[in-house]
């Protein structure tokens, strides 16, 4: 009898959609648009609870006033993708580069309370760390935010230029009128906020020491108001600040000495140190003036120790004159820190200046996004990261990295865009990628070997093929001594725009991609 | 003759075939390697811990599926087959990948390190002949 006949296997079917994404899509950029990690991220602000005090900024806030602190990161493959993990309603961030407040904790309306917050940052190694730095590229930090009624004195003092009273006690709803009466009375542990007006060093007795556990060393102009510290006048008094934990937030510091002797907006020093969306203005001081010299709007001194974890977000240096030695901000004895998304303008001061400088024994430094667009009188570079005497803790310069930043400066020796391990020591396992540089780079000198990766710089309009200098290298380059020179683009013009971006003719004549070359992030 | 099933024939083929997805051990759930056609893996897409729901006129739905990251891309790669595995990684079963009157269409089939592949819909089908 004949079997029947059948016809297996039987034909299955898989009907499905979907969509590929681009990394440029979302918050990664496509290979080659970024630079690996150089350097293991370190979220170096906010830290944990356990290396910190209750009182610091990241840790206490008032209830109902505006809160805003960065979240600063060291090394890693920037841009990065910040979010909250854990945090109360109402507390945001800007967690991809363009988006508002990108890399900023906000929260419009803090409440009474104890609130946990974990932060979560990923680096453009993320799921792809092969030849990276960074095994993970992502790493996270958990603190606790204690937000307390803003009426509460013994955790809030406030001044009102305007409308305060020196003889009202500091609250809330009596605020101070002057830094007189705020000098005077305790305020150990406490956070201060000013309001509008011009509050001016010249009352003083002293400098106003701020120095952490013994007096405020949290300042913070009230939200939307403009609060400015004056230090102009004929009496040296500027601010000193002492951390570990200080921190300074939407304030403006001004003015300068017409006396003889050194001057700062803030002369530093400490652990975990932070500047913020705050600005330096109008320092100057007499020509040969002053034993420490390094006048600046924010320095950190040589010490005893190497401090760790200091910040400078997002903030304004301008409109100098006059600076015998010194800068916008000059660093010695710091580790594990940050300088993101400043600028420099409008400096006119000559003499042995810069914009950034890290100076003596600074190791493990980024110096990243930070803008100097227009062309400024400065006797040294615009960015640097240097060497030179450091009586606390030597010469070392290693293991920095100068990325992502624009800068213009002269088409000459010690007072270009940029410098690298200039002065009296070999310097090892220093970066510098992905920035756009209008004028001279400076890289090692005076016969010291200076170990350089530079990658992906745009650099150019210098003229000169003196040593210890570089025009261009648009395409990767590894230095390994010093002394090196390359020829230059000659005019700038032809390549760059007036924000320094690549040419759109410029990429097509020389077959270029935008956003892998120089600071554009595309 | 061709053979023709019946409605709970064609479910219970479906759901026996979909089931196997959920098998295995050592990862979490099922998932789908969106491959070269060597193959070799760029994606990998989660399933649901029950990758497909019951099946119905022999068509089975498949539970949310979570986006993958690509990687181990030459930059570009071309995405060219899916291969759907059990929680040991063991091919079930696999189906191609386009653009276009394919298994499975995606947006762009050209992938880099750090794409994302999102599966937006996908049903599995046993035919009644």
């Amino acid at each position: 009898m004949p079997r029947p006949a059948v016809s297996f296997p039987h034909p299955c079917v898989v009907a499905g959609s979907g969509t590929q994404a681009n990394a440029s899509s979302n918050w990664q950029l496509l290979v080659g648009h970024y630079i690996k990690a150089k350097m293991t991220p370190v979220i170096i602000h906010p830290r944990p609870d356990s290396e910190t005090t209750a009182s610091e900024r990241h840790r206490l806030a008032p209830s109902g006033i505006p809160w805003r602190i960065p979240v600063l990161v060291k090394g890693g493959a920037w841009p990065f993708e910040v979010t909250l993990s854990v945090a109360p309603t109402g507390m945001v961030v800007g967690s991809i580069y363009g988006s508002t407040d990108y890399g900023i904790l906000t929260w419009d309306n803090p409440v009474v309370g104890t609130h946990s917050v974990t932060v979560r940052v990923r680096t453009q190694d993320y799921s792809r760390t092969s030849g990276s730095a960074d095994a993970t590229g992502e790493v996270t930090v958990s603190f606790t935010l204690v937000v307390v009624d803003h009426t509460d004195i013994t955790k809030f003092v406030y001044l009102d230029g305007v409308n305060g009273n020196d003889s009202n006690d500091g609250s809330y709803a009596s605020p101070w009128k002057t830094l007189t009466s705020f000098n005077a009375a305790s305020t150990a542990n406490k956070q201060v906020f000013f309001k509008t007006g011009t509050y001016s060093t010249q009352v003083l007795a002293a400098n106003l020491a701020l120095t952490a556990g013994s007096k405020a060393a949290v300042l913070v102009g009230m939200p939307g108001e403009t609060a400015n510290i004056s230090i102009d006048g004929s009496l040296i008094r500027y601010l000193s600040l002492t951390g570990p934990g200080a921190f300074v937030g939407n304030l403006t510091t001004s003015g300068g000495t017409t006396t003889a002797g050194d001057v700062y907006h803030w002369r530093s020093s400490g652990d975990r140190m932070t500047m913020f969306e705050s600005i330096s203005q109008g320092l100057y001081d007499v020509a040969g003036s002053g034993s420490f010299t390094n006048h600046s709007g924010w320095s950190m001194f040589a010490d005893s120790a190497l401090h760790q974890y200091v910040g400078i977000k997002n903030c304004i240096f301008k409109d100098y004159t006059n600076i015998t030695n010194g800068g916008g901000s000059i660093w010695y004895s710091v580790t594990d820190s940050v300088y993101e998304g400043n600028s420099v303008t409008g400096m006119n001061t000559g003499g042995s200046t810069e914009g950034f400088r890290t100076k003596g024994r600074c190791d493990n430094i980024t110096m990243r996004n930070n803008r100097a667009p227009t062309l400024q009188s400065l006797g040294q570079s615009v960015f640097s990261h240097y060497q030179g005497g450091d009586g606390g803790q030597g010469n070392l310069a290693n293991n920095n990295e100068m990325c992502w930043n624009y800068a213009v400066g002269p088409n000459n020796r010690d007072t270009g865009a940029a410098a690298y391990g200039r002065n009296t020591q070999a310097s090892w396992n220093g970066w510098m990628y992905r920035n756009t540089f209008k004028g001279a780079v400076v890289i090692g000198s005076n016969g010291f070997t200076c170990g350089l990766i530079s990658e992906n710089n745009v650099l150019c309009d210098f003229s000169s093929t003196a040593n210890d200098m570089y025009s261009q290298n648009i395409v990767g380059l590894t230095v390994t001594g010093s002394n090196n020179s390359l020829t230059s683009f000659g005019n700038a013009a032809n390549v760059i725009d007036s924000n320094g971006l690549l040419l759109a003719a410029y990429l097509t004549a020389n077959g270029l991609v935008r956003g892998q070359r120089g600071h554009e992030v595309a | 003759m061709a053979v023709t099933l019946a409605t709970a024939a064609r479910n219970a083929a479906c759901d026996a075939i979909v089931a196997l997805l959920n098998g295995g051990s050592g990862d979490a759930t099922g998932d789908l390697a969106f491959s070269t056609s060597a193959p070799a893996t760029l994606c990998v897409c989660n399933t649901s811990a029950t990758a497909f729901g019951a099946s119905s006129s022999g068509v089975a739905t498949a539970a949310a599926i979570s986006a993958g990251t690509v990687s181990g891309s030459s930059n570009p790669s071309t995405v060219a087959l899916c291969l759907f595995r059990n929680k040991s990684n063991a091919e079930i079963f696999r189906c191609a990948v386009g653009t276009s009157g394919s298994d499975i269409n995606l947006s762009s089939v050209s992938v880099n390190d750090g794409d994302t592949i999102t599966v937006s819909a996908l049903t599995f089908t046993v035919p009644a002949s």
